[in-house]
């Protein structure tokens, strides 16, 4: 089994480095919550000071100091690189290290879930490692630092920091980094721990087959092909005489992937556009592919050779600049093993190339999606792959940081854990509270839903219109609104994970790590100044 | 100061007590749960990492076990059939005891994701994984006949009597781990080892005395019987004939026997019963008891498999048996006129056998095979222009079906005994307590 | 408004509202102050008085509610100003898990001040607070006594020009009391301002030059120590080699003016007299500023209202 699964109609996008525009996007979002938030601190000001004239006057100074402090940030390199070294020295002498000993706990028994089958192994191993890791390294991380900020409040420590000529921001910047020098520290021990771990657990077959980092080339979208109905897809099926986005339904819950029919005239196009000059010095390039099939009949189970049956694949290859075949090979697919294909390398001379694959085996079917058949282009180590992993780790960690001295900044130290593990969990439920709040998920809000948990109605007929349910569907329309909001502020956090990667055996591509720093620094850069903003303007002694 | 006293007193009152009031319904829980058979180490094997995990998740475990098996559930969606076993261990570790988590997840992957696999050798591996996972029940949990019985249930059914089963069997009897494969009989094949388990689950039963909870008790005690007769029948089936053959369908028959003189525990004398008697011992029996002995022969089609495996261990069987397969073999590889030969061989036989035997007459595989035969012994001759035989082989062997007479609906009614009125249960203690001072 | 004032309030007012911002404590009531270069002031009162309050509200620590203090001509909110200011606070407030070197690194840093500065500074005042042979030992094994040594080096760190103390004698033993009034007076010696504030009257009764006195909030008197200590209907004559007949001589002098002689020349009371008469006289007419009889002679602020 080769393929990894990407639900996405185009995972070429993947290794595709982030639209120029993103930064300014990322500008207007944060100037238009940038208004929002001064109107909303005009407002408190306003309601403290009773005065519209005066809140204004402060609130304008208050910004115009905090974007000067903001901008000269720099300038406090050595101040903030004591206070980073406070920290790192707070959680040595804490003796946080001794966690590292937890860690090395699940290690015992880890053996007792080993999957005997060595496609299950790695995948198993490497979800375990990284799981470990997390485990520990994120509640850790949350504790030590939501309780830092307010034990210094409330030990009154911090008052001999801020009549020194330190700048707030400094102080949760320095913090920050402290604690993530901490954090990577921990991180690099248990990853090198959990690399040879991984090194000794896995054994021979697996280390052959999976202990690497394929580079694939995915299918892109063709400028010139679209289908009946005017898309463009890096895959596309022929069925019914003319090209479309979807094959044959074959009615699996799972529906990543499509259906031809076998010995019919329907096929699948993959069209690929690449460099060919990767492949000069060449002479074959391995083409991967990993099709599921599905029977409608059996035929005789006992005829001989009726173990190993299968159906039968044709690959063409055909060169989009002549119109030629340049290669073709028939095999035989099997459900959930994997095919390699060896084509010459002079095929892919033109570097567009469309790979069209028909089922040639009567009344079966073979199913395939965008992500199941690639070039393989490269293949790079494993344990390349496991740091680049343990680095969208380290983005979990600092986005989760950030999240958590922000909101120390006004929280109690036990509230902000609170606060911050939500944050995290609410991360998790991403898709599952867009899916609510844009209704695609069934079952209505927080109040409609519990009414059908309690009176076991079914979730497709509308509630019955009494006076309650009416008062209960509006109070959930509001209810709606603020998780629309909350949905949009907490961080998507499953976009932030690449163990998947790394257990199938494929590299992380530098343009998601990219696109995953990118995320995670624009997340935090405006969380940090709302951070500071709330620091530099509250009383730090009672 | 007086009063902060006061309070720390009436604090340190309160949890003195609710602390011996934990003591005390913790003692009660342990107690009542020894009683009844609860307590962890009276269910069997005590795993320490489930305790361990157990009690990190302390009052969450149900939580917990939610979350694994809608994660069990995706996982199967998304066929992600390497990552499902982890997930299910974990959740029997946190649910030990319990019978479904087991069942249903041993079936899962025996049953429904190996059929997501199109080689044989992939099969096998599931079928394998789910079996594994059955066992690990059995070991978890003692004295679960249903658990015992069910590890039987893969062995048989699902080696045995899948499609692919030739193929199956055949990595069976290849098996290299013994510990897999290897029945107490010395024979590495699945009906062999089902047979074991078929009988541990009703040893379990005849020790405690209790019936199983999946099904009826008499239908659940055939399978030892059944696990030798398909031993029998598969040997045939793959061409093996003679001696060997022969002895299989004695063991079979006396399997059956033994079952029959025996029968199930039943904790009502009255239910008692067996499903075979010596002429004598019918004769004591009352009109009610005859009335359910025949159901329950009926129920295990008891006479009929009897009948079956004293029939199929003659010599004529057998010769038959093995000419017929003969035949077929050679029709298949294209050598007629030995087939022709083996045909004409096997039918006086098979004539012989089913004249005398007029349970096999009315078995409607029998019917099914002879007709199979019959037909491709008449394309046969065609095939090669010979000249066709004046009577079919089988010609008034059968009786086609327009012939079988149809009792009118109010016979079925005519002689129908009344089943036993369920009595009461302080009537039926009544009974019992004057049945004990007539033995005095 | 003296160029030479270092702190200066104007109506420095400090409420403190609960969660709802309903009005719990008036900590500061509408307080005017001027401190001068190279004095030590001390703000005396009793326990919640408002003299903390006055200290955090002068280093920003707090917000005034209204009015607005001028620490070295800046806003208290100002960071700058802490360049050139050191503070004590009433606990010494330090990591506990640093030793005496690290702490004074740590602050030091703090300051921007250049490594090898750094190290003569930490060197120099670890001699100078005697924690010579405490140096490498972290601070959780302090006592109070070195505790409160340690945070007089780190107040030190920047050698500032305006010291704040919080309670500095709190928890000394006499020795330590009075190394520290030796330390305060030769901070003054050295130019620096001093202002401290402390509810141990006897310790600062000596080394003030000017106090104001805070009571519930309010300023309740404010001036030179000599000036509020002296007794003006009194005379007190301390004369050496003096012969009987003089002596009987000044007696029918007095005995003239119908004197009673106690003794001789101006005595002074104790501070904590006075202090015991302001709060009587305090509580006794809330909200009115204690004016000691004196002839000829005005307070040195303007009387407030404090509405």
């Amino acid at each position: 089994m080769f393929a990894m699964v990407i639900e996405t109609t185009n995972p070429s996008l993947l290794y595709s480095m982030p639209h120029w525009s993103l930064p300014f996007w990322w500008i207007g979002t944060v100037l238009i919550l940038s208004v929002f938030g001064f109107a909303g601190a005009l407002l408190l000001t306003w309601l403290k000071t009773h005065s519209a004239a005066r809140a204004f006057q402060l609130t304008v100074k208050a910004l115009f100091e905090g974007l000067i402090e903001i901008v000269t940030l720099p300038a406090g390199c050595s101040r903030i690189f004591a206070l980073a070294k406070l920290s790192f020295r707070e959680a040595i002498r804490r003796r946080i290290l001794y966690v590292f000993f937890l860690f090395l706990i699940p290690f015992l028994f880890a053996g007792w879930y080993l999957p005997n089958s060595p496609e299950g192994q790695l995948r198993f191993l490497v979800a375990f490692v990284n799981g470990a890791i997390s485990w520990l390294l994120i509640p850790l991380s949350v504790f030590l630092v939501s309780m830092s900020l307010p034990t210094d409040i409330q030990q009154h420590t911090i008052y001999t920091v801020v009549t020194k000529p330190v700048r707030r921001l400094e102080i949760l910047v320095g913090r920050i980094l402290g604690f993530m020098g901490i954090f990577t520290l921990v991180l690099l021990i248990m990853g090198g721990v959990g690399l040879i771990y991984l090194r000794g657990q896995s054994d021979a077959t697996v280390r052959q087959s999976q202990w690497t980092a394929r580079v694939p080339i995915y299918a892109t979208a063709p400028e010139d092909v679209t289908t009946a109905n005017e898309l463009k897809l890096p895959l596309m099926f022929y069925k019914k005489g003319q090209l479309q986005a979807q094959g044959t339904n074959v009615g699996k819950e799972w529906a990543y992937r499509s259906h031809i029919e076998g010995a019919t005239s329907d096929s699948a196009h993959w069209f690929f556009q690449f460099d060919p000059s990767q492949f000069q010095n060449r002479e074959e390039v391995p083409v991967e592919l990993t099709f599921d099939i599905f029977k409608t009949t059996k035929g005789d189970p006992t005829r001989p050779g009726a173990e190993e049956s299968g159906v039968w694949c044709l690959l063409r290859f055909v060169d989009r600049k002549t119109g030629e075949t340049v290669f073709d090979r028939t095999f035989r697919v099997n459900n959930n093993r994997g095919n390699v294909v060896y084509v010459p390398a002079k095929a892919f001379a033109s570097g567009n190339v469309e790979v069209i694959a028909q089922c040639l085996t009567r009344n079966q079917f073979l199913g395939m999606a965008p992500a199941d058949l690639y070039l393989l282009a490269d293949e790079r180590t494993f344990e390349g792959n496991f740091l680049k992993g343990l680095v969208t780790i380290w983005l979990k960690i600092l986005l989760l940081t950030c999240v958590a001295v922000t909101a120390s900044t006004f929280l109690k130290g036990f509230v902000t854990i609170l606060f911050t593990f939500m944050v995290y969990i609410l991360g998790f439920f991403h898709d599952f509270m867009i899916g609510i709040v844009t209704g695609q998920v069934r079952g209505g809000g927080p109040l409609e839903s519990s009414i059908r948990l309690f009176t076991q109605n079914n979730q497709v007929t509308d509630l019955d219109p009494n006076f309650f349910n009416r008062i209960a569907l509006g109070v959930d329309m509001l209810l709606l609104e603020l998780m629309r909001a909350l949905a949009y502020i907490i961080p998507n956090l499953t976009l932030l994970d690449t163990a998947e990667f790394v257990a199938s055996g494929f590299d992380i591509p530098w343009a998601l790590l990219l696109r995953n720093a990118l995320f995670v620094i624009g997340y935090v850069v405006p969380v940090v100044i709302f951070g500071y903003f709330v620091f530099k303007n509250r009383e730090l002694a009672a | 100061m007086n009063s902060s006293r006061q309070r720390k007193i009436a604090y340190l009152l309160a949890i003195v007590v609710l602390f011996t009031g934990i003591i005390g319904v913790g003692q009660w829980i342990q107690w009542s749960a020894d009683k009844n058979g609860l307590a962890q180490k009276s269910l069997g094997k005590v795993n320490p990492i489930s305790g361990t995990a157990q009690l990190v998740f302390m009052g969450m475990r149900g939580v917990a076990v939610t979350f694994l098996w809608h994660e069990a559930i995706e996982l199967k969606k998304h066929e992600r059939w390497f990552e499902i076993r982890p997930v299910l261990e974990s959740i029997t570790l946190l649910q030990p005891n319990f019978v479904n988590p087991w069942t249903f997840q041993a079936w899962n992957m025996a049953y429904n994701i190996c059929a997501e696999w199109e080689s044989v050798p992939d099969k096998y591996h599931w079928i394998r994984e789910g079996i594994d996972f059955m066992k690990n029940a059995v070991e978890t949990n003692k004295d679960k006949t249903d658990m015992e019985w069910y590890v039987g249930w893969l062995y048989h059914n699902r080696f045995g009597m899948s499609d692919e089963k030739t193929f199956l069997r055949d990595m069976f009897r290849n098996e290299t781990d013994d510990n897999f494969a290897l029945a107490q009989s010395g024979i590495k094949d699945n009906f062999q080892v089902a047979y074991d388990w078929f009988g541990q689950a009703n040893d379990t039963i005849r020790r405690l005395q209790e019936p199983p909870k999946s099904k009826g008790i008499m239908p659940f005690m055939t399978y030892p019987a059944l696990a030798k007769s398909y031993y029998a029948d598969l040997m045939q089936q793959e061409g093996t004939f003679g001696e060997k053959t022969k002895n299989a369908w004695r063991a079979g028959h006396n399997e059956w026997l033994e079952f029959g003189r025996e029968g199930g525990p039943d904790k009502d004398e009255d239910l008692k019963l067996r499903l075979e008697y010596s002429p004598e011992e019918w004769n004591k029996l009352t009109d009610t008891q005859r009335y359910w002995v025949d159901r329950y022969r009926g129920v295990v089609n008891y006479n009929s498999w009897k009948k079956r495996t004293a029939t199929e261990s003659t010599d004529e069987m057998q010769e038959a048996r093995e000419a017929f397969y003969n035949a077929e073999k050679d029709r298949k590889e294209g050598n007629y006129k030995k087939a022709i030969a083996e045909y004409e061989k096997a039918f006086p036989l098979w004539r012989q056998v089913m004249e005398r035997d007029a349970n096999m007459r009315e078995d409607l595989t029998t019917i099914e095979d002879s007709q199979k035969y019959e037909r491709n012994y008449l394309r046969l001759l065609r095939l090669l222009d010979q000249k066709l035989p004046a009577t079919r082989p089988f010609e008034g062997l059968f009786k086609p079906a327009e012939e079988t007479p149809i009792a009118p609906a109010t016979d079925l009614k005519r002689d129908e005994p009344k089943p036993i009125e369920p009595k009461p249960a302080a009537e039926r203690a009544e009974a019992k307590s004057k049945d004990a001072a007539k033995k005095e | 408004m003296t160029t030479d004032a270092v702190i200066e309030t104007r109506n420095l007012t400090k409420v403190y509202r609960d969660f709802w911002g309903r009005k719990k404590v008036d900590a500061l009531k509408s307080l005017n102050l001027t401190v001068q270069r190279g004095e030590i002031f001390g703000l005396l009162g009793p326990n919640g008085s408002g003299k903390t309050t006055s200290i955090k509200l002068l280093l920003g620590l707090l917000f005034p509610s209204n009015g607005e203090a001028l620490v070295l001509g800046k806003p208290a909110s100002d960071v700058a100003k802490n360049e050139r200011i050191g503070y004590l606070p009433e606990e010494s407030y330090l990591y506990r898990f640093l030793n005496a070197e690290e702490t004074l690194d740590f602050y030091g840093r703090l300051f921007d001040i250049s490594g090898k500065e750094r190290r003569k500074r930490i060197d120099s005042l670890i001699q100078q607070v005697g924690l010579n042979r405490a140096r490498k030992r972290v601070l959780k094994e302090y006592s109070k006594g070195m505790t409160r040594r340690i945070g007089v080096a780190q107040a030190l760190i920047n050698d500032p020009e305006l010291i704040l103390l919080d309670e500095p004698t709190s928890g000394l033993d006499p020795l330590g009391t009075r190394e520290m009034k030796d330390l305060i007076r030769s901070l003054r010696d050295e130019g620096k301002t001093v202002v401290l504030c402390s509810h141990l009257l006897a310790d600062v009764q000596d080394v003030c030059d000017r106090i104001a006195i805070l009571h519930q909030g309010e300023l309740k008197e404010l001036g030179r120590v000599s000036d509020l200590l002296s007794i003006q209907d009194m005379t007190e004559i301390k004369v050496g080699g003096l012969s009987d007949e003089a002596k009987e001589e000044i007696r029918q002098v007095v005995a003239r003016h119908n004197g009673n002689l106690v003794s001789m020349g101006h005595p002074s009371t104790t501070l904590e007299d006075l202090f015991l008469k302001i709060i009587r006289e305090s509580e006794a007419h809330p909200g009115r500023r204690y004016l000691p009889e004196r002839e000829g002679e005005q307070p040195t602020e303007p009387p407030v209202s404090s509405n």
